[in-house]
Protein backbone atom coordinates (compact mmCIF):
# COMPACT_ATOMS: atom_id res chain seq x y z
CA UNK A 1 0.00 0.00 0.00
CA UNK A 2 2.02 2.91 -1.29
CA UNK A 3 1.03 6.50 -0.93
CA UNK A 4 2.58 8.95 -3.35
CA UNK A 5 5.87 10.33 -2.01
CA UNK A 6 5.76 13.99 -1.03
CA UNK A 7 8.31 16.74 -0.88
CA UNK A 8 8.84 18.40 2.52
CA UNK A 9 9.73 22.08 2.70
CA UNK A 10 10.50 24.06 5.85
CA UNK A 11 10.57 27.81 5.30
CA UNK A 12 12.07 30.00 8.02
CA UNK A 13 10.40 28.01 10.81
CA UNK A 14 10.67 29.51 14.30
CA UNK A 15 9.62 27.57 17.42
CA UNK A 16 10.02 28.52 21.05
CA UNK A 17 10.38 25.83 23.74
CA UNK A 18 11.13 27.32 27.15
CA UNK A 19 14.49 29.09 26.87
CA UNK A 20 15.35 27.32 23.63
CA UNK A 21 14.23 28.43 20.21
CA UNK A 22 14.48 27.26 16.63
CA UNK A 23 15.62 30.20 14.58
CA UNK A 24 14.41 30.37 10.96
CA UNK A 25 15.01 26.73 10.14
CA UNK A 26 14.77 26.07 6.41
CA UNK A 27 15.44 22.96 4.35
CA UNK A 28 13.89 20.86 1.63
CA UNK A 29 13.62 17.09 1.35
CA UNK A 30 12.72 15.99 -2.17
CA UNK A 31 9.98 13.39 -2.65
CA UNK A 32 11.09 9.88 -1.74
CA UNK A 33 14.55 10.88 -0.53
CA UNK A 34 16.17 10.89 2.91
CA UNK A 35 17.63 13.89 4.71
CA UNK A 36 19.93 13.35 7.67
CA UNK A 37 19.42 16.11 10.22
CA UNK A 38 22.62 16.13 12.22
CA UNK A 39 24.17 18.23 14.97
CA UNK A 40 25.47 18.11 18.53
CA UNK A 41 23.06 17.30 21.38
CA UNK A 42 20.76 20.20 22.27
CA UNK A 43 20.96 21.89 18.86
CA UNK A 44 17.23 21.53 18.11
CA UNK A 45 17.08 18.41 15.91
CA UNK A 46 14.40 16.72 18.00
CA UNK A 47 12.35 19.92 18.28
CA UNK A 48 12.53 20.23 14.49
CA UNK A 49 11.31 16.62 14.12
CA UNK A 50 8.50 17.24 16.61
CA UNK A 51 7.50 20.40 14.77
CA UNK A 52 7.27 18.49 11.48
CA UNK A 53 5.01 15.96 13.24
CA UNK A 54 2.80 18.72 14.65
CA UNK A 55 3.77 18.28 18.30
CA UNK A 56 5.30 21.78 18.48
CA UNK A 57 3.71 24.90 17.13
CA UNK A 58 5.75 27.31 15.01
CA UNK A 59 5.51 30.99 15.88
CA UNK A 60 6.63 31.90 12.35
CA UNK A 61 7.46 30.24 9.05
CA UNK A 62 5.76 27.58 6.94
CA UNK A 63 5.85 23.80 6.59
CA UNK A 64 4.74 22.31 3.29
CA UNK A 65 4.20 18.61 2.66
CA UNK A 66 3.51 18.00 -1.01
CA UNK A 67 0.75 20.40 -1.96
CA UNK A 68 -0.47 20.80 1.63
CA UNK A 69 0.42 23.57 4.05
CA UNK A 70 0.79 21.66 7.32
CA UNK A 71 2.12 24.53 9.45
CA UNK A 72 -0.83 24.57 11.84
CA UNK A 73 -2.45 21.28 10.88
CA UNK A 74 -3.53 18.85 13.61
CA UNK A 75 -0.91 16.05 14.02
CA UNK A 76 -3.60 13.42 13.47
CA UNK A 77 -4.32 14.76 9.97
CA UNK A 78 -0.74 15.13 8.73
CA UNK A 79 -0.06 11.50 7.78
CA UNK A 80 3.46 11.75 9.16
CA UNK A 81 4.93 8.59 10.69
CA UNK A 82 6.99 9.38 13.79
CA UNK A 83 9.52 7.09 15.46
CA UNK A 84 10.54 8.80 18.72
CA UNK A 85 13.95 8.35 20.27
CA UNK A 86 12.75 6.08 23.07
CA UNK A 87 10.18 4.21 20.91
CA UNK A 88 7.24 4.97 23.30
CA UNK A 89 5.47 1.65 22.70
CA UNK A 90 2.33 0.85 24.66
CA UNK A 91 3.34 -1.69 27.34
CA UNK A 92 -0.22 -2.91 27.93
CA UNK A 93 -0.50 -4.11 24.31
CA UNK A 94 1.29 -6.88 22.46
CA UNK A 95 3.41 -6.24 19.37
CA UNK A 96 0.48 -6.74 16.98
CA UNK A 97 -1.61 -4.30 19.06
CA UNK A 98 1.13 -1.68 18.84
CA UNK A 99 1.56 -2.14 15.09
CA UNK A 100 -2.17 -1.74 14.53
CA UNK A 101 -2.60 1.55 16.44
CA UNK A 102 -2.50 3.87 13.42
CA UNK A 103 -4.92 1.59 11.57
CA UNK A 104 -7.36 1.62 14.49
CA UNK A 105 -7.28 5.40 14.42
CA UNK A 106 -8.32 5.25 10.78
CA UNK A 107 -11.21 2.90 11.50
CA UNK A 108 -9.87 -0.16 9.65
CA UNK A 109 -11.77 -3.41 10.27
CA UNK A 110 -10.16 -6.08 12.46
CA UNK A 111 -9.58 -8.41 9.47
CA UNK A 112 -7.98 -5.69 7.36
CA UNK A 113 -5.77 -4.60 10.28
CA UNK A 114 -4.67 -8.20 10.80
CA UNK A 115 -3.62 -8.56 7.15
CA UNK A 116 -1.64 -5.29 7.17
CA UNK A 117 0.04 -6.11 10.49
CA UNK A 118 1.06 -9.57 9.24
CA UNK A 119 2.46 -8.06 6.05
CA UNK A 120 4.44 -5.44 7.98
CA UNK A 121 5.72 -7.92 10.55
CA UNK A 122 7.01 -10.13 7.72
CA UNK A 123 8.74 -7.17 6.10
CA UNK A 124 10.37 -6.12 9.39
CA UNK A 125 11.34 -9.63 10.47
CA UNK A 126 9.18 -9.60 13.62
CA UNK A 127 6.43 -12.02 12.57
CA UNK A 128 7.41 -14.40 15.39
CA UNK A 129 6.95 -11.63 17.99
CA UNK A 130 3.39 -10.56 17.19
CA UNK A 131 1.86 -12.06 20.35
CA UNK A 132 4.67 -10.91 22.65
CA UNK A 133 4.35 -8.03 25.10
CA UNK A 134 6.71 -5.19 24.26
CA UNK A 135 8.33 -5.12 27.72
CA UNK A 136 10.50 -8.20 27.12
CA UNK A 137 11.74 -7.17 23.68
CA UNK A 138 15.34 -6.17 22.94
CA UNK A 139 16.17 -2.62 21.84
CA UNK A 140 16.44 -3.66 18.19
CA UNK A 141 13.11 -5.49 18.30
CA UNK A 142 11.39 -2.52 19.96
CA UNK A 143 12.84 -0.25 17.32
CA UNK A 144 11.40 -2.47 14.57
CA UNK A 145 7.98 -2.38 16.23
CA UNK A 146 8.12 1.42 16.52
CA UNK A 147 9.14 1.64 12.86
CA UNK A 148 6.35 -0.73 11.83
CA UNK A 149 3.81 1.27 13.84
CA UNK A 150 4.84 4.43 11.99
CA UNK A 151 4.82 2.74 8.56
CA UNK A 152 1.54 0.84 8.99
CA UNK A 153 -0.71 3.60 7.66
CA UNK A 154 1.62 4.36 4.69
CA UNK A 155 2.65 7.84 5.81
CA UNK A 156 3.60 10.54 3.34
CA UNK A 157 6.65 11.34 5.45
CA UNK A 158 8.66 9.45 8.04
CA UNK A 159 10.46 11.22 10.90
CA UNK A 160 13.04 9.07 12.69
CA UNK A 161 14.50 10.56 15.86
CA UNK A 162 17.88 8.99 16.63
CA UNK A 163 16.61 5.57 15.55
CA UNK A 164 19.93 3.79 15.92
CA UNK A 165 21.73 5.58 18.74
CA UNK A 166 20.78 3.16 21.54
CA UNK A 167 21.64 0.00 19.62
CA UNK A 168 24.78 -2.11 19.44
CA UNK A 169 26.84 -2.02 16.25
CA UNK A 170 25.53 -5.21 14.60
CA UNK A 171 21.88 -4.40 15.33
CA UNK A 172 22.48 -0.87 14.09
CA UNK A 173 23.89 -2.09 10.77
CA UNK A 174 21.00 -4.56 10.33
CA UNK A 175 18.40 -1.91 11.07
CA UNK A 176 20.03 0.65 8.82
CA UNK A 177 19.96 -1.86 5.96
CA UNK A 178 16.29 -2.49 6.72
CA UNK A 179 15.53 1.24 6.85
CA UNK A 180 17.19 1.82 3.49
CA UNK A 181 15.36 -1.15 1.96
CA UNK A 182 11.99 0.00 3.31
CA UNK A 183 12.56 3.55 2.24
CA UNK A 184 13.27 2.34 -1.31
CA UNK A 185 10.37 -0.08 -1.52
CA UNK A 186 7.81 2.20 0.16
CA UNK A 187 9.29 5.31 -1.46
CA UNK A 188 8.60 7.35 1.65
CA UNK A 189 10.26 10.73 2.17
CA UNK A 190 12.33 10.50 5.35
CA UNK A 191 13.89 12.86 7.88
CA UNK A 192 16.51 10.97 9.88
CA UNK A 193 17.69 12.78 13.02
CA UNK A 194 21.05 11.74 14.48
CA UNK A 195 24.01 13.15 16.38
CA UNK A 196 26.59 10.53 15.56
CA UNK A 197 29.11 11.01 12.77
CA UNK A 198 29.19 7.28 11.98
CA UNK A 199 25.40 7.06 11.74
CA UNK A 200 25.33 10.15 9.57
CA UNK A 201 27.88 8.65 7.17
CA UNK A 202 25.86 5.45 6.88
CA UNK A 203 22.39 6.96 6.85
CA UNK A 204 22.07 9.29 3.93
CA UNK A 205 23.31 11.23 0.97
CA UNK A 206 21.84 14.60 1.95
CA UNK A 207 22.68 16.46 5.16
CA UNK A 208 21.38 19.38 7.14
CA UNK A 209 23.82 20.36 9.89
CA UNK A 210 22.23 22.17 12.85
CA UNK A 211 23.71 24.26 15.59
CA UNK A 212 22.03 26.09 18.46
CA UNK A 213 18.58 26.15 16.84
CA UNK A 214 19.75 27.07 13.34
CA UNK A 215 20.58 25.16 10.20
CA UNK A 216 24.24 25.83 9.54
CA UNK A 217 24.51 24.10 6.17
CA UNK A 218 22.53 21.79 3.91
CA UNK A 219 23.59 19.88 0.83
CA UNK A 220 24.83 16.60 -0.56
CA UNK A 221 26.96 14.76 1.99
CA UNK A 222 30.15 14.77 -0.10
CA UNK A 223 29.77 18.46 -0.86
CA UNK A 224 29.25 19.36 2.82
CA UNK A 225 32.20 17.20 3.84
CA UNK A 226 34.45 18.70 1.17
CA UNK A 227 33.28 22.29 1.45
CA UNK A 228 31.98 22.97 4.99
CA UNK A 229 30.58 26.48 5.15
CA UNK A 230 31.74 27.32 8.67
CA UNK A 231 34.42 26.18 11.03
CA UNK A 232 31.77 24.62 13.27
CA UNK A 233 30.57 22.39 10.41
CA UNK A 234 34.17 21.46 9.57
CA UNK A 235 34.84 20.50 13.19
CA UNK A 236 31.57 18.61 13.59
CA UNK A 237 32.26 16.65 10.40
CA UNK A 238 35.71 15.80 11.72
CA UNK A 239 37.76 17.67 9.16
CA UNK A 240 41.37 16.76 10.03
CA UNK A 241 43.03 19.92 8.78
CA UNK A 242 41.32 23.12 9.93
CA UNK A 243 44.24 25.48 9.58
CA UNK A 244 44.72 29.21 10.28
CA UNK A 245 45.76 31.16 7.20
CA UNK A 246 46.53 34.71 6.05
CA UNK A 247 44.59 35.64 2.95
CA UNK A 248 45.11 38.44 0.45
CA UNK A 249 42.39 38.97 -2.06
CA UNK A 250 43.40 39.59 -5.68
CA UNK A 251 40.31 39.94 -7.83
CA UNK A 252 38.67 36.56 -8.41
CA UNK A 253 41.41 34.71 -6.57
CA UNK A 254 43.13 34.93 -3.19
CA UNK A 255 46.64 34.22 -2.08
CA UNK A 256 46.79 32.09 1.04
CA UNK A 257 49.65 31.63 3.45
CA UNK A 258 49.28 28.61 5.67
CA UNK A 259 52.50 28.58 7.67
CA UNK A 260 55.24 28.21 5.05
CA UNK A 261 52.85 26.92 2.38
CA UNK A 262 51.63 29.46 -0.19
CA UNK A 263 48.72 28.87 -2.51
CA UNK A 264 46.49 30.78 -4.90
CA UNK A 265 42.87 29.65 -4.64
CA UNK A 266 39.82 30.58 -6.68
CA UNK A 267 37.91 31.85 -3.63
CA UNK A 268 37.71 35.35 -2.26
CA UNK A 269 39.17 35.81 1.20
CA UNK A 270 40.91 38.57 3.08
CA UNK A 271 42.77 38.75 6.41
CA UNK A 272 42.91 35.94 8.97
CA UNK A 273 40.82 33.01 7.81
CA UNK A 274 40.46 29.27 8.40
CA UNK A 275 40.96 26.76 5.63
CA UNK A 276 40.03 23.11 5.36
CA UNK A 277 42.15 20.58 3.47
CA UNK A 278 41.34 16.87 3.37
CA UNK A 279 44.31 14.68 4.39
CA UNK A 280 44.03 12.53 1.25
CA UNK A 281 44.50 15.64 -0.95
CA UNK A 282 47.94 16.43 0.52
CA UNK A 283 51.01 14.89 -1.12
CA UNK A 284 54.09 14.51 1.06
CA UNK A 285 57.31 15.04 -0.90
CA UNK A 286 60.70 14.16 0.67
CA UNK A 287 63.32 16.93 0.24
CA UNK A 288 66.83 17.50 1.46
CA UNK A 289 66.74 21.31 1.38
CA UNK A 290 64.04 23.92 1.98
CA UNK A 291 61.40 21.72 3.60
CA UNK A 292 57.98 23.12 4.58
CA UNK A 293 58.22 21.22 7.85
CA UNK A 294 59.11 18.01 9.62
CA UNK A 295 57.23 14.80 10.28
CA UNK A 296 56.18 14.63 13.93
CA UNK A 297 54.05 11.49 13.94
CA UNK A 298 53.15 8.45 11.86
CA UNK A 299 50.15 6.20 12.51
CA UNK A 300 49.45 2.99 10.59
CA UNK A 301 45.70 2.85 9.83
CA UNK A 302 45.73 -0.39 7.85
CA UNK A 303 45.36 0.59 4.20
CA UNK A 304 46.69 4.09 4.73
CA UNK A 305 49.24 5.86 6.89
CA UNK A 306 48.36 9.06 8.73
CA UNK A 307 51.32 11.42 8.78
CA UNK A 308 51.50 14.47 11.04
CA UNK A 309 53.68 17.28 9.79
CA UNK A 310 54.65 20.40 11.71
CA UNK A 311 54.68 23.09 9.03
CA UNK A 312 53.45 26.24 10.74
CA UNK A 313 50.31 24.56 12.10
CA UNK A 314 50.18 20.77 12.38
CA UNK A 315 48.97 19.14 9.15
CA UNK A 316 47.65 15.65 8.72
CA UNK A 317 48.21 13.84 5.46
CA UNK A 318 46.86 10.46 4.45
CA UNK A 319 49.22 8.38 2.33
CA UNK A 320 48.56 4.99 0.75
CA UNK A 321 50.48 2.16 2.43
CA UNK A 322 52.49 1.12 -0.66
CA UNK A 323 53.29 4.71 -1.59
CA UNK A 324 54.48 5.37 1.97
CA UNK A 325 56.80 2.37 1.78
CA UNK A 326 58.48 3.90 -1.32
CA UNK A 327 58.97 7.30 0.32
CA UNK A 328 61.33 5.93 3.03
CA UNK A 329 60.30 8.63 5.48
CA UNK A 330 60.18 8.59 9.26
CA UNK A 331 59.61 10.95 12.20
CA UNK A 332 61.94 13.96 12.09
CA UNK A 333 62.46 13.95 8.31
CA UNK A 334 61.95 17.21 6.39
CA UNK A 335 59.20 17.24 3.74
CA UNK A 336 57.42 19.60 1.37
CA UNK A 337 53.65 19.59 1.17
CA UNK A 338 52.09 19.54 -2.27
CA UNK A 339 48.54 20.86 -1.95
CA UNK A 340 46.42 21.36 -5.08
CA UNK A 341 44.64 24.76 -4.80
CA UNK A 342 41.25 23.22 -5.63
CA UNK A 343 41.57 21.00 -2.52
CA UNK A 344 41.74 24.06 -0.23
CA UNK A 345 38.46 25.48 1.02
CA UNK A 346 38.11 28.71 3.00
CA UNK A 347 35.51 28.49 5.78
CA UNK A 348 33.63 31.29 7.50
CA UNK A 349 34.99 32.03 10.97
CA UNK A 350 33.13 30.69 13.94
CA UNK A 351 32.41 33.47 16.44
CA UNK A 352 32.47 31.39 19.64
CA UNK A 353 35.42 29.20 18.73
CA UNK A 354 37.45 32.11 17.37
CA UNK A 355 36.93 34.38 20.34
CA UNK A 356 37.86 31.56 22.73
CA UNK B 1 2.44 13.34 27.72
CA UNK B 2 4.58 11.39 25.30
CA UNK B 3 2.35 8.39 24.78
CA UNK B 4 -0.45 10.78 23.94
CA UNK B 5 1.75 12.76 21.58
CA UNK B 6 2.75 9.65 19.66
CA UNK B 7 -0.89 8.52 19.58
CA UNK B 8 -1.77 11.92 18.10
CA UNK B 9 0.76 11.43 15.26
CA UNK B 10 -0.79 8.01 14.60
CA UNK B 11 -4.12 9.65 13.85
CA UNK B 12 -6.04 9.73 17.15
CA UNK B 13 -7.85 12.85 18.34
CA UNK B 14 -6.93 14.23 21.81
CA UNK B 15 -9.65 12.30 23.68
CA UNK B 16 -9.01 8.96 21.96
CA UNK B 17 -5.25 9.45 22.41
CA UNK B 18 -5.91 9.75 26.15
CA UNK B 19 -8.18 6.68 26.17
CA UNK B 20 -5.79 4.51 24.11
CA UNK B 21 -2.52 5.66 25.63
CA UNK B 22 -2.58 7.39 28.99
CA UNK B 23 -5.61 5.81 30.65
CA UNK B 24 -4.55 2.13 30.26
CA UNK B 25 -1.07 3.01 31.52
CA UNK B 26 -2.54 4.79 34.52
CA UNK B 27 -4.64 1.77 35.52
CA UNK B 28 -2.44 0.70 38.42
CA UNK B 29 -2.29 4.24 39.79
CA UNK B 30 -6.06 4.67 39.57
CA UNK B 31 -6.72 1.35 41.35
CA UNK B 32 -4.18 2.20 44.06
CA UNK B 33 -5.71 5.64 44.56
CA UNK B 34 -9.22 4.12 44.89
CA UNK B 35 -8.05 1.57 47.48
CA UNK B 36 -6.19 4.15 49.54
CA UNK B 37 -9.11 6.59 49.41
CA UNK B 38 -11.56 3.88 50.56
CA UNK B 39 -9.29 2.77 53.42
CA UNK B 40 -8.81 6.38 54.52
CA UNK B 41 -12.54 7.07 54.44
CA UNK B 42 -13.40 3.94 56.45
CA UNK B 43 -10.54 4.70 58.88
CA UNK B 44 -12.04 8.11 59.51
CA UNK B 45 -15.35 6.61 60.62
CA UNK B 46 -14.95 3.10 62.11
CA UNK B 47 -12.34 3.73 64.87
CA UNK B 48 -14.11 6.90 66.05
CA UNK B 49 -17.39 4.97 66.34
CA UNK B 50 -15.74 2.05 68.20
CA UNK B 51 -13.61 4.01 70.64
CA UNK B 52 -15.61 7.20 71.19
CA UNK B 53 -19.13 6.30 70.15
CA UNK B 54 -21.42 8.71 68.28
CA UNK B 55 -23.03 10.97 70.84
CA UNK B 56 -24.58 14.24 69.65
CA UNK B 57 -22.54 17.35 70.54
CA UNK B 58 -20.04 15.24 72.55
CA UNK B 59 -18.15 12.76 70.38
CA UNK B 60 -19.66 13.81 67.09
CA UNK B 61 -17.31 14.43 64.13
CA UNK B 62 -18.41 15.07 60.54
CA UNK B 63 -18.38 11.38 59.41
CA UNK B 64 -20.27 10.21 62.53
CA UNK B 65 -22.64 13.13 62.06
CA UNK B 66 -23.54 11.79 58.59
CA UNK B 67 -24.09 8.39 60.24
CA UNK B 68 -26.37 9.86 62.90
CA UNK B 69 -28.44 11.87 60.40
CA UNK B 70 -28.84 8.93 57.98
CA UNK B 71 -29.67 6.55 60.90
CA UNK B 72 -32.78 8.62 61.75
CA UNK B 73 -33.77 9.13 58.12
CA UNK B 74 -32.52 12.72 57.65
CA UNK B 75 -31.03 12.06 54.22
CA UNK B 76 -30.90 15.74 53.25
CA UNK B 77 -28.96 16.76 56.37
CA UNK B 78 -26.63 13.80 55.86
CA UNK B 79 -25.96 14.88 52.27
CA UNK B 80 -25.33 18.47 53.38
CA UNK B 81 -22.65 17.35 55.82
CA UNK B 82 -21.12 15.09 53.11
CA UNK B 83 -21.03 18.07 50.75
CA UNK B 84 -19.30 20.12 53.44
CA UNK B 85 -16.61 17.45 53.70
CA UNK B 86 -16.14 17.33 49.91
CA UNK B 87 -15.70 21.12 49.82
CA UNK B 88 -13.15 20.98 52.66
CA UNK B 89 -11.24 18.20 50.87
CA UNK B 90 -11.28 20.15 47.58
CA UNK B 91 -9.94 23.30 49.27
CA UNK B 92 -7.12 21.31 50.86
CA UNK B 93 -6.26 19.65 47.52
CA UNK B 94 -6.25 22.97 45.66
CA UNK B 95 -4.00 24.57 48.28
CA UNK B 96 -1.59 21.62 48.11
CA UNK B 97 -1.58 21.73 44.33
CA UNK B 98 -0.81 25.48 44.35
CA UNK B 99 1.87 25.29 47.03
CA UNK B 100 3.52 21.98 46.27
CA UNK B 101 2.41 21.19 42.72
CA UNK B 102 5.55 22.45 41.04
CA UNK B 103 7.68 20.00 42.98
CA UNK B 104 5.70 17.05 41.68
CA UNK B 105 5.32 18.28 38.14
CA UNK B 106 8.96 19.31 37.60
Amino acid sequence: MNREACELILEEVCVRVGDFSLDRVSFRVSAGSRLVLVGPPGCGKTVTGETICGLRHPSAGRLLLGARDITHMDPARRHVGYVPQDYVLLPHRDVAGNLALGLEARGWSRARRGRRVAELAEQLGIAHLLKRRVRGLSGGEQQRVALGRALAFAPELLVLDEPLSALDENTRDDLLGLLTHIQRTEGVTTVHVCHSFEEMMLAGETLAVMRAGRVEQTGAREEVLRRPRTRFVAEFLRARNILPAEARSAGETSELRIGPVRLVVAEQAQGKVWVVVRPEDITVVPVDAGPHGRITGVADLGRTVRVEIQAGPTWQASVGKSKWAHLHLSVGDGVRLDVPPEAVHVVEPDDEADSA
Amino acid sequence: MWVESVARTLGFGPWRAFLKGTLPQSRNGIVAAAVITWARAVGEFGPVLVFCGATRFRTEVLPTSIYLEVAVGNIQEGLSVALLMIVAALVVLIVFKKVGGKVYLA
